[in-house]
């Protein structure tokens, strides 16, 4: 009887939960849905190699890129074909990496799913307008338009057979392309997929082993020292993190294309910072200052958003009240 | 709505943009002449709001006085008009010899009808140009211009392609000067104005860097786009120094 009644009441559970979930299943077979899932998918997943030019404000810059996925890391390499020499590695450990990001599965890589769809939904309107040829590959072009004036919007093209995304234009509020980053040539898989790592050939720099690799230091997710007021919707916070010294701490949000980064500096870095806005394509650098117990913190937002947006989040900022003192 | 009518709006907007032909004209003019009749009232008062529409696009003066009676009124009491066209003839050819000169009777008629051609053609290169979009190559390129004249002074310190005000120019926005290339006025930033002797430029350009490339390396891990975030930093020498 008891037993009976216990069946009866799971079915109910279930049932229930089909219906609350019902719209969220009906999603499932939207075919943007799918490419915006596969593309993810392969960036983190395929090994490859290329070419790739990335254009702004009428300059072009071309780069040769190599990525790599071995053993839950993920080893990105970008090198400079013109202009200044340089060359910028990226190594991340997919596993272990405790980014508490809606992004972000518990065990690996960056995954689309439902609720990053619906969130990213709820920020862009997501259709499919067309296909185009790209490195001489057939592409699919996803138009991501934005719902409201406080981020951009974006054309990407999808590779038909692997997936990766081999295009990307940034649409600026009337439309006008802002930015293009576009492969003119790209391998995948094949023989990349037994390349070993490059290894030593790299010297340790700001950027190397980002974020998760140094999980083990205080640097992941640190309590949150300052909170924003306001921010456009379907933006969550990521990540936050005290850097090393402790003198910077830092909370990094997004939309679910859109990334943006609030840095609170120490009153030390606050006196050497004037504040001011920075400009290059898409990407904006707002730094201005906060009078936190009689001196001025530095609270800068950076992030391919438009200026008022950035104006907005960081007039909005404002340390929270428990913290002992500023970082 | 009848053929006779859908036709007829045809015929207008075709009028609209002085590509009637002459049976269309005449069509029009034909229903007109039924002065009172509920359908020459609809076509005189859509005659009248194309050309506010026409007019207000092309940012004239906008009139809610309708002068159309009055006008018809001056040109029927002129004499020239009521002239029957054969006798004018007959007295050009110098059988009929009768009444006012020559030249004012014949450059009447032609006058308006020059005007009339006149404005239909500004009109219409007005209404056209703000529909005309340059393409997106070359808007890429107008931006670069901009750019140009923004980077001056300490500016040039920061990694190229940054524009830096670092004291903020309160400027007027006027759209005229730029001919177009940046039709939505900027918004300017409220950034408090600072001493510049204060901080080194040096100090600023390295903090510069430094935040924008911890921001890529966040947004690589977070946007889903791939390698792009690492494509827009700038230089990486400048942060590791």
């Amino acid at each position: 009887m008891i037993d009976l009644v216990k069946k009866k009441f799971k079915l109910a559970v279930i049932m229930t939960a089909i219906f609350t979930c019902g719209p969220l299943f009906a999603q499932q077979p939207d075919k943007a849905y799918d490419l915006m899932a596969q593309m993810i998918d392969a960036s983190k997943q395929l090994n490859y190699a290329g070419l790739v030019t990335y254009e702004k404000l009428g300059n072009l810059k071309s780069a040769k890129v190599l990525h790599l996925v071995r053993d839950n890391e993920i080893f990105e390499q970008i090198v400079n074909l013109n202009g200044p020499e340089g060359e910028f590695i990226n190594l991340s450990e997919v596993k272990g990496c405790e980014n508490p990001s809606v992004m972000l599965d518990g065990t690996s890589a960056l995954k689309i799913n439902d609720s990053t769809y619906m969130q990213l939904k709820r920020s862009y309107s997501i259709e499919i307008a067309g296909s185009a040829r790209i490195a001489g590959r057939e592409a699919t072009l996803l138009m991501l338009r934005p719902n409201d004036a406080w981020r951009y919007g974006y054309v990407v093209a999808i590779d038909k057979k692997s997936g990766l995304m081999l295009q990307s234009v940034l649409l600026s509020l009337s439309g006008k392309p802002m930015e293009r980053f576009q492969f003119v040539e790209i391998s995948v898989g094949g023989d990349l997929d037994s390349v070993e790592i490059p290894s030593g050939s790299y010297n340790l720099g700001v950027n190397e082993r980002a974020d998760c690799e140094i999980s083990d230091s205080p640097l992941k997710q640190d309590a949150p020292k300052w909170q924003t007021g306001w921010l456009p919707t379907g933006f969550v916070m990521t990540g936050s993190q005290l850097d090393r010294d402790g003198d910077q701490y830092s909370m990094v949000f997004s939309d679910g294309l859109a990334v943006l980064t609030v840095f609170v500096e120490s009153v030390e870095t606050s006196i050497k910072v004037p504040p001011f806005l920075a400009k290059s394509g898409a990407t904006v650098a707002l730094v201005s200052k906060v009078l936190v117990d009689g001196s001025f913190i530095t609270v800068s937002v950076v992030g391919e958003i438009p200026g008022d947006t950035a104006k907005r989040i960081a007039e909005s900022l404002t340390p929270l009240p428990d913290l002992g003192k500023t970082p | 709505m009848s053929d006779h009518e859908n036709r007829l709006n045809e015929s207008l907007s075709a009028l609209m943009d002085n590509e009637a032909s002459d049976l269309e004209i005449r069509r029009i003019l034909k229903e007109l002449d039924a002065e009172d009749s509920p359908l020459a009232v609809e076509i005189k008062a859509k005659w009248r709001r194309y050309h506010l529409a026409s007019a207000a696009m092309s940012k004239e003066s906008v009139s809610a006085v309708d002068y159309s009676r009055a006008i018809a009124d001056a040109i029927d009491s002129d004499d020239s008009h009521k002239m029957n066209p054969l006798l004018k003839i007959l007295r050009r050819s110098g059988i009929l010899a009768v009444g006012t000169s020559l030249g004012v009777s014949s450059a009447g008629p032609f006058a308006i009808a020059a005007s009339v051609a006149l404005v239909a053609v500004l009109g219409i290169q007005n209404i056209s140009n703000p529909l005309g979009e340059t393409n997106q190559t070359s808007r890429f390129a107008q931006q670069d211009e901009m750019a140009d004249e923004q980077t001056t002074g300490p500016a040039n310190q920061f990694p190229s392609g940054w524009q830096v005000p670092l004291d903020t120019r309160a400027r007027t926005v006027s759209a005229s000067g730029f001919n177009g290339a940046r039709q939505y006025p900027h918004p300017i930033m409220e950034v408090n104005k600072i001493n510049k002797a204060q901080h080194s430029e040096q100090e600023v350009s390295l903090y510069l860097a430094d935040i924008l490339a911890k921001h890529s390396s966040h947004a690589a891990l977070n946007s889903n786009q791939s390698m792009l975030p690492f494509a827009r930093i700038e230089s990486h020498e400048t942060v590791s120094e």
